[in-house]
């Protein structure tokens, strides 16, 4: 919700504390701040208002009321309407066949000149992200951002008879204002008149009754309708408003009138010469009476903290909850538009975040010996460190899949839209993936995930999955890892499903088959301390480079001229990985690896630095560089 | 070992010490233990909170790690301490600080008499332990369905000890998980009596931490498999 400072301003009397001292004090304790933005002459605070504070804080007269409470500022009382109900024009006919709807009032309003509105209240929307339309509908989207109360407007003059509110009939048909062709059932309630449908109630206004430049007469709503239904609705149509969010939230039925007197006061000040007929009210004028007993001991006793009867009553007040002390308990009456207080837990919630959560001490919890942990948790810990100290390392993979048994209605990705049967494919992938990174083709990728498989619609399976993969086929057949990593386990391959390629086994099995084991050991692969260092997603070269040199060279001293030379670019290496001697001469081969963090390297750019690193090393006149 | 391995290891030690246990649940849940069992009731506005993924009409893919809650009160008995981790889903588009599937731990603790200064003791000491001595915790008010109160937690920033720095965009503080004193239709709803037992529950971003902790610049690097990744760790 975004509310204007300025308009906040003209609640009070007295000035509003600097908007990053009133942030703070909403913060605290009220609501999240989304942030502030400065505009012509004005601040803009969006508040992010939470469902449970939908009913009265989606308007700037709620926020208003919290500053008061939180900063203990008087609100102005505000002089009645202005309008006079004394008309001869003829009231709006309103029958309401549906007990959707909780009340409605309708208003008409004769003579009136639709015009642009004043720009004070042209800009006071656009600042709070509306658009601008005309004085009367302006006019009525100022209402609502000031109560919360949606209100809409008819042309008088395209409503054949009276307005009724009912259950749209199966197919029955309207245009909204915004020209979408909508299909209706008997689950929707509509507002109609004695020829069709006129709105889609608490939603969205039809083209048959729109308001144009050249409307002379005017029929104003302002209703309650059921938030279930208007949810409902909503969801059917694909459409929600600004009216139907605050619907579905619930509102009390008292804004309606509040909405209404508010709206005919602005729409009268902008056409002097117009007349208003009587509201016709049908429906309930009040919400039912909340009261809460609320123990006074509970209250220090959920917050913990030391407060007694007076100073929870005097919070209460505040928020304009009435309170009246009974003994060791608390009566506290709630106000209307508070549709979120009715058990005491949400009185001490208000009370806790008016109080200010910061004075809570914090306590230890007495000491409890826990209960054993879950099987899942031992096993799959016990898996760890088993598999860690072979050399596997773990990875997480995803769970949405391009194939499988369990499909995802609404799935993210239209090319994933069903949920893993099995680990393995996932493994395959990411030894593949690995692969690629990998320097010498004696070096296997080794890795392990412990994951949930969905292998059926209804079945659900913790399994684990551990893969080896080599690049080239030769290692591959020598490798005893899986074998080794079985056995470490406890398996044998019979317990398990291996997947074999020339280069890759892979082996999946439950979870359950693994016994529970003692894995105080993991600890040492705990490292708390690592900080995490980006690496590059951009293709990488390798190069080699080989050369003699004379017995007694350390291969230490010419990696380190190699290091020196190879600049930033250099990601790993120089890596020994051959050395022989031969003739009294020393052959040493080194790897390196060039990658740039922000670009995809050229050959070009790779020669020029090995051109250097050679050029630096055949300065020791006895180095021969193998070329 | 992979990082979030690495965090739910530490974790349960520094609860297990505090008397909570690990507690697991499926990942594919039912729509009554994922929303209406945390008074979250059908067609209400609250269930918009949580982009949530459907399998059936009855089940989705769990959107938090609440449901365990109500899988271990539905089937013991108070006095509970438990702690769970495990994967939740999201339908919400991908980027650096959001993924579909994340991990997440959920806390809850049933006994007699248990307030919000008890709370605040616990993840003061999980902090404490978990990001370092001076660590801080803050309430703001907030709203979630199962919880009454319920807050938003913030920690001091371990990073500049409060001064104000680029992980806390100069605040001190940093959000770090939203808890609450465990509200009464939740207890009723798992067969617990709300006038003879109370407690506290709080669900917290694995990955949120551990980005945190280690300096992890995209929660998706958490799920590439690439061991350039996990090998760091």
């Amino acid at each position: 919700m975004k509310v204007s400072y300025n308009w906040l301003q003209e609640y009070f009397n007295d000035k509003l504390p600097a908007v990053e001292d009133l942030t703070r004090g909403l913060t605290f304790h009220a609501f999240e701040i989304d942030g502030v933005e400065q505009v012509q002459g004005d601040k803009i605070i969006d508040v992010d208002v939470l469902p449970n504070r939908a009913s009265d804080c989606l308007s700037h007269n709620g926020i208003a009321s919290e500053i008061s409470a939180i900063f203990d500022l008087p609100i102005k009382t505000f002089p009645e309407s202005l309008f006079n109900l004394d008309s001869n024009i003829t009231s709006v006919g309103v029958k309401v066949e549906t007990d959707l709807c909780s009340r409605y009032i309708g208003v008409k309003i004769e003579n009136i000149k639709i015009a642009e509105s004043p720009d004070w209240l042209k800009s006071g929307l656009e600042n709070l992200g509306q658009r601008s339309i005309n004085n009367l509908v302006d006019a009525t989207n100022f209402c609502l951002l000031m109560f919360g109360q949606p209100l809409h407007a008819f042309d008088a003059d395209k409503v054949a008879g009276g307005i009724t509110v009912r259950l749209a009939r199966d197919g029955e048909e309207m245009i909204t204002l915004d020209n979408k062709e909508l299909k209706l059932d008997s689950t929707m309630v509509v507002i109609a008149d004695d020829e069709g449908v006129l709105a889609l109630a608490g939603i969205k206004g039809g083209k048959k009754a729109e308001v144009t430049e050249v409307t002379k007469n005017v029929i104003l709503e302002s209703a309650n309708f059921s938030g279930l239904s208007v949810r409902k609705t909503a969801q059917k149509v694909g459409i929600r408003t600004d009216a139907s969010k605050r619907f579905e939230n619930g509102l009390a039925v008292e804004l309606a009138e509040k909405g209404m007197r508010e709206l005919i006061g602005m729409i009268l000040k902008f056409n002097p010469e117009a007349k208003n007929s009587d509201l016709t009210d049908i429906g309930s004028k009040s919400e039912v009476v909340t009261t809460v007993t609320l123990p006074v001991k509970l209250v220090g006793q959920r917050l913990g903290v030391e407060i007694d009867g007076v100073e929870i009553t005097k919070l209460l007040n505040k928020i304009n909850i009435k309170t009246e002390i009974d003994g060791d308990h608390i009566l506290a009456t709630v106000p209307a538009v508070r549709l979120d207080l009715r058990l005491p837990e949400d009185l001490i919630e208000e009370v806790g975040r008016l109080y200010g959560y910061e004075k809570i001490t914090s306590v230890d919890l007495p000491v409890k010996k826990p209960e054993p942990h879950a099987s899942s948790f031992l096993k799959t810990q016990t898996v760890r460190v088993k598999l860690l100290p072979l050399g596997f390392s773990e990875i997480y993979n995803r769970t949405f899949a391009d194939k499988g048994e369990v499909f995802i209605a609404n799935p993210l990705a239209k090319d994933k839209p069903y949920l893993r049967t099995n680990l393995s494919d996932g493994m395959i992938e990411k030894i593949e993936f690995n692969l690629k990174n990998v320097l010498f083709d004696d070096k296997s990728v080794k890795i392990f995930e412990v994951g949930t498989a969905f292998p059926k619609v209804g079945e659900e399976e913790m399994r684990v999955v551990i893969g080896v993969g080599y690049t080239k086929a030769k290692f591959h057949t020598k490798s005893e890892d899986i074998k080794k990593a079985l056995e470490t386990l406890g398996l044998s391959e019979g317990d398990v499903k291996i997947s074999k390629s020339e280069t890759m086994t892979v082996a999946e099995f439950g979870l359950s088959k693994i016994a529970e084991g003692d894995f105080a050991d993991l600890k040492s692969f705990v490292h708390p301390d690592t900080i995490y260092k980006r690496f590059s997603v951009f293709p990488r070269i390798i190069r080699d480079i080989a050369l003699f040199v004379p017995e007694g060279t350390t291969p230490e001293s010419v990696a380190e001229i190699i290091k020196e030379n190879a600049g930033d670019l250099c990601v790993r290496g120089p890596i020994l990985f051959d050395e022989f001697h031969k003739d009294g001469k020393v052959s040493l081969a080194y790897r390196l690896v060039f990658q740039s963090p922000d670009r995809t390297l050229s050959d070009d750019e790779t020669n020029q630095i090995m051109e250097k690193i050679i050029t630096e090393l055949e300065k020791n006149t006895d180095f021969e560089v193998r070329k | 070992m992979h990082p979030l391995s690495q965090i739910i290891t530490e974790i349960s030690e520094i609860f297990g010490d505090l008397g909570f246990a690990m507690a697991d649940g499926p990942e594919a849940e039912s729509i009554f233990n994922n929303f209406d069992a945390l008074n979250v009731p059908a067609d209400h506005p609250s269930r918009d909170m949580q982009d949530t993924f459907f399998v059936d009409e009855n089940t989705v893919l769990r959107t938090h790690t609440s449901p365990v809650q109500v899988r271990y009160m539905q089937n013991n008995k108070p006095p509970i301490r438990i702690v769970a981790a495990g994967k939740v889903f999201r339908n919400e588009a991908t980027d650096a600080t959001h993924e579909a599937q994340f991990y997440q731990l959920e806390g809850l603790c049933i006994d007699k008499e248990i307030s919000m200064a008890h709370l605040k003791g616990v993840l003061e000491t999980f902090f404490r332990r978990f990001f370092g001595e001076d660590a801080k915790v803050r309430f703001r008010p907030s709203f979630f369905p199962f919880v009454e109160p319920g807050v938003e937690v913030d920690m001091s920033c371990f990073k500049c000890g409060g001064k104000g720095c680029s992980l806390c965009k100069q605040t001190g503080w940093v959000e770090v998980l939203g808890a609450g004193l465990v509200h009464p239709n939740v207890l009723e709803a798992s067969g617990i009596n709300s006038k003879e037992w109370q407690g506290f529950a709080f669900g917290v971003g694995l990955d949120r931490i551990a980005m945190m902790k280690y300096g992890v610049d995209d929660i998706r690097a958490f799920y590439t498999g690439d061991l350039q990744f996990v090998e760091q760790f």
